[in-house]
């Protein structure tokens, strides 16, 4: 299937970095006994954090391979066609990072993710960043709509918001990634205005839920 | 909603109508102008055939689409050869065209730039390849983009992967195609400044490819 080939092709030359969703994640999780991560791809968010036990789900072969090298219990899996292989509430935490926007229908994983864990932890890009906005403008396609990257729903914090709301989780927690805010000085001033206006300062929305 | 094809019945059942493509008449004129007659003719994301319809007629035409339904109500309608067939996989096919068409259909595909290589394997030397994708940059979407707003653009449509501008498309054929034809199309007194300004001003940008 196509999802399942982009995926191999992308993670074939792919390896992921620490990146701000990691540490925003990171931020969420807290200290959970368990986690699932799905849509793991090469393990390293899973790598990051020491949790006794921790599974990765992923769709491409490729990805899951490298993160076994990492030590890491991946398996190759698409949960949107067969069912978790999990009890009921089995994870502390089931988180999905970067992996919303490149769904048909968001609120299925977010479903999903709520059966086999307590809490979600998710990480989606926002599009509407005001730089986005304004390299679309400017007719440069956005990064977050960038070409290859498979994205396919475009987030924005309103929109964000309504998925979890359809999907039946409350919000409980909400974090951002707001450019330079940690840079000395800077970062306070990008930290006050982006608290205000989340929505368009933020290239990263971090969110945990719970079911209600 | 999990395999391609359930997202495809969906789609084309719940938000789309049978029998409805957008600047249809403006689209199968063109099509069928730049087609001709007595030509092989493959049609890729054929869905019910209702663009199909304007070049069918003494072409030999042979229609693909990943929607079962959709397909079946196609052939009996316009008598065509058609096959279920998920385009981002082997094509499998035995014999060359004249024509590709491919109209409202890249934006839905993963890779762009490999299909229209595939495109390119099955046309005949001068073959052509013609379609159309919606104009995700003209100036009310970029406006509505600024605004954050996503209602009434290409984004809208779940089952768009690509976002294409004039320049992103240019370059993509530019890639597999020796000569390329790229215009702008748009309904009522929007159509001139489409023709004029096909970067800005059109709602859906269409071409023609030569090999």
């Amino acid at each position: 299937m196509s999802k399942k080939q982009f995926e191999e092709e992308y993670w074939t030359h792919h390896e992921q970095k620490l990146e701000e969703r990691h540490k925003l994640a990171v931020q969420l999780i807290g200290q959970p006994a368990s986690i699932l991560d799905l849509g793991c791809g090469d393990g390293f968010f899973l790598s990051q954090v020491s949790v006794r036990k921790k599974v990765g789900l992923e769709l491409s072969k490729e990805a899951v391979k490298a993160a076994k090298k990492k030590g890491i219990d991946a398996r190759v899996f698409d949960f949107e066609e067969k069912k978790l292989p999990f009890k009921q509430n089995e994870f502390d935490v089931v988180t999905l990072l970067d992996v919303l926007e490149h769904t048909f229908d968001p609120r299925k994983p977010l479903r999903i993710a709520s059966q086999a864990g307590k809490r979600i932890v998710i990480t989606v890009p926002n599009f509407a960043f005001f730089v986005s906005r304004l390299q679309a403008l400017s007719g440069g396609v956005p990064t977050v709509l960038g070409e290859r990257k498979g994205h396919i729903f475009y987030f924005t914090r309103k929109k964000l918001h309504k998925v979890f709301k359809d999907a039946g989780i409350r919000i409980v927690k909400e974090k951002y990634y707001f450019p330079m805010m940690h840079v000395p000085a800077i970062g306070l001033i990008s930290r006050v205005i982006g608290s205000i206006f989340p929505g368009f300062f933020a290239t990263e929305f971090a969110v945990m839920g719970e079911k209600q | 909603m999990g395999t391609l094809s359930e997202v495809y019945e969906y789609h084309h059942e719940k938000t789309r109508k049978t029998e409805f493509s957008m600047l249809e008449k403006e689209r199968g004129a063109i099509f069928s102008r730049w087609i001709g007659t007595g030509k092989k003719v493959l049609d890729i994301g054929c869905r019910d055939g209702t663009l199909t319809s304007y070049f069918a007629k003494g072409n030999d035409v042979l229609g693909l689409d990943i929607d079962t339904k959709m397909l079946a109500l196609c052939k009996k309608k316009l008598g065509i050869r058609t096959r279920v067939i998920d385009l981002h996989g082997d094509w499998n096919l035995k014999e060359k065209f004249d024509v590709v068409v491919a109209a409202e259909v890249l934006e839905h595909l993963y890779y762009p730039d490999i299909i229209c290589k595939k495109v390119a394997d099955v046309l005949k030397p001068g073959g052509i390849f013609i379609g159309s994708v919606p104009n995700a940059y003209n100036i009310k979407n970029r406006i509505r983009y600024l605004f954050g707003i996503q209602k009434n653009t290409p984004l809208e449509d779940r089952t768009h992967i690509n976002q294409f501008s004039y320049k992103i498309l240019r370059e993509t054929f530019k890639k597999s195609f020796r000569e390329v034809k790229l215009m702008g199309i748009a309904t009522g007194i929007g159509a001139e400044i489409a023709r004029t300004f096909p970067n800005l001003g059109s709602f859906m940008l269409i071409w023609k490819c030569t090999k």
